[in-house]
């Protein structure tokens, strides 16, 4: 008899918008070669959330904090990464990803169930402050609403291993202490296809 | 956003006197007027004698949504158009549900006023009105290249300091969005649709967005001019003017972001 998965995958916010496959108007198709975008993770995590799925297993998410801002800066990075030979309407290109990402982020979040964050961090944040780390690409303590994002998902009611899915180097550099302080597992983006379901 | 065939033709049935609709150029002038409430319809309209023409609407039939009745009128065949009880559930869901995006309630019940009122009227005066409105008579050719030049020169200022607006916000991407789509999109008609404006004759070949495009963004700089200036954005009507001017189109109006030569209209 196979053993019931009683696990949480949750997945940040950024991450699902990673799963949002961009239709290139015709007019920019020439630039790009391609009429579609998508983030370097796309299918890893298209990889994972088809397993979950095929077994019925639900997907988590949280309350967003300002999705707009994280739309505009994956639209930039994508085209930062694949943009730099479209020499024309380069804020049209832009915000038609934006649209899209909006529209998609609308859609997707209802096959998403949410776990609250909670405000309660004066806790955790000294934790981080006093296990401080140099991370690469950004700041070296995480945000507040990353520590929300934590801070909630501890409370979170579960009987089985809570993962998070993330890009961010604020959770995976300090995954060992999430893990030891949390219980949180933190599963890089770009592996989280590896993931036995 | 784009309302189908059927859900334009709901709309314009379901706003019209007695859910009717007596003729097919009665039919086409309604449908274009949806146009000058910046509501993306899935027709495309060229200029005839009588004003906005779509050709495939002579050949209409009828469906689940609406009937399409043949009529003799002085020896000639006429056709009347009637909404049926599933064309009013099109137009109570999805037609609703999508024009809401785009518009208030207000500004719906205006729309749909309007529509009553020109179905009221006959045909010839609906054009009469369009044709004044749109600047389309050659009598007004003066008039409209006054106002391309008018608007040409307030958009270039606005387009030189673009940069200036932070995009802290989805609404700050898509007010310069549409910023720099209205800027080439009027120096296209500027430099290469009206460009023979000297000319007597009415150019039968213009396709009636170059009348639309240039009438609408008139209507709306004020507006644009405002909201560059303001750090918190009418997200509803940027978005209403961003569906209209940028995705209402298709290949078959040229300076479309359907159109893979774009690149070559795009003049620098």
């Amino acid at each position: 008899m196979a053993s019931v998965n009683n696990n949480t995958y949750a997945f940040d916010e950024c991450s699902i918008l990673h799963l949002c496959e961009i239709k290139i108007d015709n007019a920019f198709v020439n630039f790009f070669s391609k009429d579609k975008l998508t983030h370097r993770n796309y299918s890893k995590l298209k990889s994972l959330i088809s397993k979950l799925d095929s077994k019925g297993i639900s997907k988590y998410r949280f309350e967003p904090l300002n999705i707009g801002i994280n739309i505009i800066k994956f639209a930039e990075e994508l085209l930062a990464k694949e943009g730099n030979q479209v020499i024309m309407l380069s804020r049209i290109l832009k915000s038609q990803i934006t649209d899209q990402l909006e529209e998609f982020s609308g859609d997707v979040m209802i096959n998403f169930k949410k776990i609250l964050k909670n405000e309660n961090i004066s806790g955790i944040k000294e934790l981080f402050i006093n296990n401080e780390r140099e991370l690469k690409k950004s700041e070296n303590i995480p945000e507040d609403d990353d520590l929300k994002v934590i801070a909630g998902y501890h409370n979170f009611n579960c009987e089985g291993k809570k993962y998070l899915i993330s890009e961010d180097e604020h959770f995976w550099e300090y995954d060992d202490l999430i893990f030891d302080n949390f219980n949180i597992k933190i599963v890089k983006e770009w592996e989280c296809h590896n993931l036995m379901i | 956003m784009i309302l189908t065939k059927e859900e334009a033709i709901c709309l314009v049935l379901k706003s019209s006197d007695k859910n009717t609709i007596s003729s097919t150029t009665k039919l086409n002038k309604l449908l274009a007027r949806l146009n000058l409430f910046f509501i993306p319809i899935d027709f495309s309209f060229t200029l005839n004698k009588y004003g906005s023409f779509d050709a495939e609407l002579s050949s209409l039939e009828g469906n689940d949504y609406y009937s399409v009745d043949p009529y003799e009128i002085r020896g000639k065949e006429g056709h009347k158009y009637i909404l049926k009880p599933k064309g009013k559930e099109l137009f109570e869901t999805n037609v609703k549900k999508k024009i809401f995006k785009i518009l208030t309630k207000k500004e719906f019940d205006k729309l749909r006023e309007t529509i009553h009122y020109l179905s009221t009227l006959g045909a010839n005066q609906i054009s009469g009105e369009e044709h004044s409105k749109l600047l389309v008579d050659v009598d007004d050719r003066f008039k409209l290249e006054q106002k391309l030049n008018e608007i040409f020169v307030e958009l270039n200022e606005l387009y030189k300091k673009i940069d200036e607006i932070k995009e802290n916000c989805l609404e700050d991407v898509k007010l310069k969005a549409l910023i720099e789509y209205s800027y080439y999109l009027i120096k296209f008609l500027r430099e290469k649709r009206f460009n023979r404006l000297d000319e007597k004759s009415y150019d039968f070949d213009a396709h009636m967005f170059d009348y639309y495009f240039l009438h609408n963004i008139g209507e709306i700089m004020p507006f644009i001019k405002g909201q560059a200036a303001k750090v918190k954005k009418d997200g509803i009507r940027i978005n209403k003017y961003y569906q209209y001017i940028i995705n209402s189109v298709g290949e078959d109006y040229p300076f479309s972001l359907k159109n893979k030569n774009l690149k070559d209209l795009v003049v620098a």
